[in-house]
């Protein structure tokens, strides 16, 4: 049963095999990264992405504007770093959401079952047979578009994958029986559930989460694209995306809509190879 | 925990000789019916069981796979709940406890389960699982739980350097006695021990239950010791139940059931048990066919259909679990 090497520590392992996955340390990387010039670009340079340059409208990437300017002037550069900031909020603050609500609901559906187990799976099957995207749209016409509705409406939208995973796993934990000798030693429910149930049933969570905040961040874009997200003049990916639909655009200038798709589709890779990574990490069987 | 303070007291009064006494249990686990399923279907897992194990005796449970042996065991520690019957422990029925008097009697009762691989949290390290116990019911302080710990890990031969290690890292023989460390922290009196060694190679099979009998002589236990191996039963027990399809079939004294068994399903049990003498001569009694479903279980007595001295009373009447001698008892019309 001994493993080789010097950490036998769970985590130890967990965190060795990570390491061993290159895919997903390069998506870690280009994670970190991201974030980093996200966040601190703005505070180290000036950077502003509203003002419009009179002298260049349409402009291609020069000297003074890397990636250019869009129709009305403004630097891309400068929109797409902004933009970042709304698409990483927004992936990761509606991500936790759905956590926030699902894990729990999901959790005391599986443990304690009865008639609270069916309220929420049914209430999960009704809420899932809706196509989100139009019940979102409904949602934020209703409350009035803006970077906070977005996430809080995406963020609820998704507790049901969290809840049905997590409900799924406790099913099958709560029957094991070092379950039941928890009971037989006089642990109460709530220890049970934290320090038995729940450590036992987060691996998938943990992996659940990366491709949720994927799904957010191609939500977010989306609505923005629909015009029904974040609001001009202020910058998210999908909206400068959504600024670039013209035929014209789309064929002869190239840098109003290639940087915000290949920043997406990055982000997004990325996020999903981590996932990966650590669904393959927390997995002790993987001799890696 | 004044719950069983009292409790004890209440014992002396009583002056009960059993520390566990089980009377009329049921367990029948019940298919609801529904709209697709008129007929409700019920499992007589354990079907009224009647027995005691008194103060520092080792009461052998044996029976076949799927009998209800195991059903029995967690019924009497309430992890499953019972469907009908008494269980006094001590003199207290503790069917009749509301949630927390039992979760505080679970103090003076463990289990052991049957497989160490499957029992024991993979998350948690040998310091937190065996500390557990502790934890849940608040006694002493952090540094008191470790040295306890580290005393019971001596107690059950286990070196106090694995404290930090996690349940994948030992073997089977070393994970049972993890295991049972676990179960003797809170200085229970009854531990009902459910096949506590078959999931273990045969080499540490004796390892472990001598481990377990000198610690039931030092700590003076009582166990509900659940087996399908009748030569571990006979090595550990004093006396020894027999089970069929939910229904103790034979009590006795271990001695006696071994060389005089009395019931046809008894006679067949002991002469399974293979002789390591080549001379020996053949003695096994085949029974043929399955054992029934507890779905439905045969009229009258339930080993009828498998028995070779079944006569036409066995088909219609159950027999009674009744005494033949001072310390035997067998459910049989042969014996009436």
């Amino acid at each position: 049963m001994k493993k080789q090497g010097k950490s036998s520590s769970y985590l130890g392992d967990v965190f060795r095999r990570f390491k061993a996955h290159k895919l997903a340390m390069v998506g870690l990387c280009v994670i970190i990264l991201e974030v980093l010039l996200v966040f601190l670009l703005p505070m180290i340079f000036d950077i502003d992405p509203y003002t419009s340059d009179i002298n260049a409208f349409g402009a291609a990437p020069s000297a003074e504007h890397i990636l250019g300017t869009d129709d009305i002037g403004r630097d891309i550069f400068a929109r797409l770093i902004y933009g970042g900031q709304v698409s990483l909020f927004v992936g990761l603050v509606s991500t936790l959401i759905s956590v926030a609500i699902g894990v729990p609901l999901g959790v005391i559906a599986g443990y304690y079952g009865g008639t609270f187990e069916t309220i929420v799976m049914r209430s999960a099957d009704v809420f899932m047979s809706f196509p989100s995207i139009i019940l979102i749209l409904v949602l934020v016409s209703v409350v009035g578009p803006s970077i906070f509705t977005v996430t809080l409406v995406i963020g609820i939208m998704g507790w049901t994958q969290f809840a049905r995973l997590i409900y799924g796993n406790v099913l099958s934990v709560r029957e094991k029986d070092y379950v039941e000798s928890a009971r037989a030693i006089g642990e109460k429910n709530f220890r049970i559930i934290t320090k038995y149930i729940l450590p036992n049933t987060f691996a998938p969570v943990l992996i659940a989460l990366t491709f949720s905040t994927a799904n957010a961040i191609i939500m977010e874009s989306s609505l923005s694209f629909l015009g029904m997200g974040v609001q001009p003049p202020q910058a998210s990916w999908g909206n400068i995306l959504y600024d670039a639909q013209s035929i014209t655009v789309l064929s002869q200038k190239p840098w109003l809509w290639v940087p915000p798709g290949i920043a997406l589709v990055l982000t997004v890779l990325s996020i999903n190879f981590f996932g990966d990574g650590v669904r393959d990490a927390l997995d002790t069987k993987m001799k890696i | 925990m004044s719950g069983v303070g009292n409790i004890l007291n209440e014992q002396e009064k009583t002056g009960m000789k059993g520390i566990l006494e089980v009377k009329n249990l049921k367990k029948h686990f019940v298919t609801p019916k529904s709209f697709f399923n008129k007929e409700e279907k019920r499992v007589r897992a354990v079907d009224d069981i009647s027995l005691f194990i008194s103060k520092g005796e080792t009461l052998g449970l044996v029976g076949e796979s799927g009998c209800g042996k195991s059903t029995f065991g967690r019924a009497v520690l309430r992890l499953t709940e019972p469907t009908s019957g008494s269980v006094h422990y001590n003199g207290v029925d503790i069917l009749k406890l509301n949630k927390n008097d039992m979760r505080n009697m679970r103090q003076k009762m463990q289990i052991i389960f049957q497989d160490p691989y499957a029992s024991l949290n993979p998350r948690m390290t040998v310091l937190e699982l065996i500390r557990a116990p502790l934890d849940a019911f608040n006694i002493g302080t952090e540094k008191e739980r470790e040295e306890k710990v580290i005393d019971i890990l001596e107690l059950v031969g286990l070196d106090k350097q694995n404290l930090r290690k996690y349940p994948h890292e030992f073997s089977g023989g070393q994970r049972q006695r993890i295991v049972i460390a676990r179960a003797l922290i809170l200085n229970p009196e009854f531990i009902v021990c459910d096949e506590p060694v078959s999931a273990l190679d045969v080499s540490i099979q004796s390892q472990v239950l001598n481990l377990m009998q000198q610690l039931k002589q030092e700590l003076n236990l009582t166990f509900l010791f659940i087996s399908h191996n009748l030569s571990v039963v006979k090595h550990i027990s004093d006396r020894v139940a027999v089970m069929y399809l939910g229904k103790i079939v034979e009590i006795a004294e271990k001695k006696s059931l071994y060389i005089d068994p009395l019931h046809p399903y008894t006679k067949a049990l002991m002469s399974s048990i293979p002789i390591p003498d080549i001379d020996a001569p053949e003695r096994k009694i085949i029974l043929t066919g399955e054992v029934p479903s507890p779905l439905n279980p045969p009229t009258g007595c339930r080993f009828h259909t498998r028995c070779s001295h079944c006569i036409e009373k066995c088909k219609v009447q159950e027999p009674a679990l009744v005494n033949v001698s001072d310390k035997t008892m067998v459910a049989c019309h042969l014996y009436e």
